[in-house]
C-alpha cells in the first residue's frame, strides 16, 4: 500500500449510527488509504443489500478511486442471521467481491481493491490487524484479494 | 416433469426450451416479447416482466400442477468500463440480472416447496472470476451464485444450482465481442482468434451444450451446486 496516502473513511449511507464512531475511528486509523464500510445491520432489508451495496462501490470507484491507490472494502456481516436473510447477505458480499476482481483487472495500475469480510463490528481488532499489515511493507503485493475473517464461524441461529 | 424457463426467447432460454421439451417435460417459457416462441406439444408461453409482481405472480399462477424445476435463464448484456457505469446502468444491469431471481424464487417458492423441486440460476463465468470492463455484471452474477450456493445450504425442501457458462454463441454475445474488438483496435475475427485461444476447447459454447447442462442440473438426485460449463476457460 502506498503510505503516502492518507486515511478516508466513507461512511455508510443507509445506516449512518450502525458503526460507533470509537469503532470507526480504530478501522481509520488502521489502514493508509481509502476504507469503504458496508454495514449489513438487520436494520435495512436483507433483499435490498446488494444493489444498495454494489451500487455504492462502483460509485465510489468510478469517482474516487484514480484519486488512491488502496481502497478497501470492509463488509461487516452480523455473526447471527436469520436463515432466510443469509444468502442476501452472501449475495451482496459476493457482489461486493466481483467487484473488487473486476477493477483489479480493469485498473490493476490505478487501484489496489480489497474484500474483506469481517462478522461483526465487534471483531475490530482483526480488522484493525488485517488492515495494517496491508498498509504496510509486508503488505504490499496483495491487491484484489478477499479476506473472509468469518472463517470458521456459523452464521445460521 | 414441469418446468419453467425464463427468458424463453433468448439463444439459452429457447435451447432449454427445446431440450425440454425433446425430453418429454411439460415448458412454460417465459420472456418480455414471446413472438419467436412458436406453439408446440407441452409448451405453454407467458409473456411478462419479472420485475412486475403482477406478472409474477401471473406466471406462477399458470402453473396446472406440480412444479418440479425453474430455470432463471433470462438476463441482460452488461459490460461497460468503469468510468460508463452510471447509476442507471448499473440500476438496470443488477435489477434484471440480480434483483428478478430471487423475486422469481419468491412467486414460485411454495409450489417448488411442495414438489421438493429445483430452482437453476443461469449465472455466468463472469460469476466465477471478475472481468475487466464488467464490474457491474460480475456483481449481479456473482450475486447470483453466492445466493444459489447459500440457500442450498439453508433449504432442504428445494434443490438450488448454479451453472456458469463460459462464452456462449449468442447474440448477446456478438455485441459484446464488436464492443471489446472496437475497444482494442481489431477486427471481430481477430478478436474472436485470440480470445478463443484461452478457451480449451478452442471455441465459444453453444446454447444446446448449455442447456443440456441445464437439464442434467434439473434432474433429481446428487448433481453439483455449482457448475461451470467454459470449455476449459478459466481453468488453464
Amino acid at each position: 500500500m502506498n503510505a503516502r496516502l492518507s486515511n478516508r473513511l466513507t461512511p455508510p449511507r443507509s445506516a449512518p449510527d450502525a458503526i460507533s464512531a470509537q469503532s470507526r475511528k480504530l478501522i481509520e486509523s488502521a489502514f493508509v488509504g481509502t476504507v469503504v464500510l458496508f454495514d449489513f445491520s438487520a436494520d435495512i432489508a436483507p433483499d435490498t443489500w446488494l444493489e444498495s451495496a454494489a451500487g455504492r462501490l462502483i460509485e465510489h470507484l468510478r469517482w474516487n478511486e484514480r484519486e488512491t491507490e488502496a481502497t478497501a472494502v470492509v463488509a461487516l456481516v452480523p455473526a447471527q442471521l436469520a436463515a432466510e436473510a443469509l444468502p442476501f447477505a452472501e449475495a451482496a458480499v459476493g457482489a461486493l467481491r466481483g467487484i473488487v476482481q473486476s477493477t483489479t483487472r480493469e485498473r490493476a495500475h490505478h487501484t489496489e481493491p480489497l474484500n474483506l469480510v469481517v462478522g461483526t463490528a465487534g471483531d475490530l481488532d482483526a480488522v484493525a490487524e488485517t488492515l495494517k499489515f496491508l498498509s504496510d511493507r509486508g503488505g504490499a503485493y496483495v491487491a484484489g484479494a478477499t479476506l473472509d475473517l468469518r472463517v470458521g464461524r456459523t452464521h445460521l441461529q | 416433469m414441469t418446468v419453467i424457463v425464463t427468458g424463453a426467447a433468448g439463444a439459452i432460454g429457447s435451447a432449454c426450451v427445446d431440450v425440454f421439451l425433446a425430453a418429454g417435460h411439460r415448458v412454460l417459457a417465459q420472456d418480455l416479447r414471446t413472438d419467436a416462441i412458436g406453439p408446440r406439444d407441452n409448451l405453454t408461453v407467458v409473456t411478462g416482466n419479472l420485475t412486475e409482481p403482477a406478472d409474477l405472480e401471473r406466471l406462477s399462477r399458470a402453473v396446472d400442477g406440480p412444479l418440479d424445476a425453474v430455470v432463471a435463464a433470462h438476463g441482460v448484456a452488461g459490460s461497460a468500463a468503469l468510468e460508463n457505469c452510471t447509476p442507471e446502468f448499473v440500476n438496470r444491469v443488477l435489477t434484471v440480472n440480480w434483483r428478478t431471481v430471487p423475486s422469481l424464487f419468491k412467486a414460485v417458492e411454495r409450489q417448488l416447496s411442495a414438489s421438493y423441486g429445483i430452482f437453476v440460476s443461469v449465472a455466468s463465468q463472469a460469476a466465477l472470476s471478475g472481468e475487466s470492463e464488467n464490474a457491474a455484471y460480475c456483481a449481479a452474477k456473482f450475486g447470483v451464485r453466492a445466493w444459489s450456493e447459500t440457500q442450498a445450504l439453508v433449504r432442504a425442501d428445494i434443490a438450488f444450482r448454479c451453472i456458469c457458462p463460459g462464452a456462449t454463441e449468442s447474440p448477446l454475445l456478438i455485441a459484446a465481442q464488436r464492443q471489446f474488438a472496437e475497444a482494442e483496435g481489431v477486427t471481430q475475427e481477430e478478436y474472436y482468434k485470440a480470445r478463443t485461444r484461452q478457451i480449451s476447447l478452442g471455441r465459444y459454447g453453444k446454447p444446446s451444450e448449455i442447456a443440456a447442462s441445464i437439464l442434467y442440473l434439473s434432474a433429481r438426485g446428487t448433481r453439483p451446486r455449482v457448475l461451470a460449463v467454459t470449455g476449459g476457460d478459466g481453468l488453464l
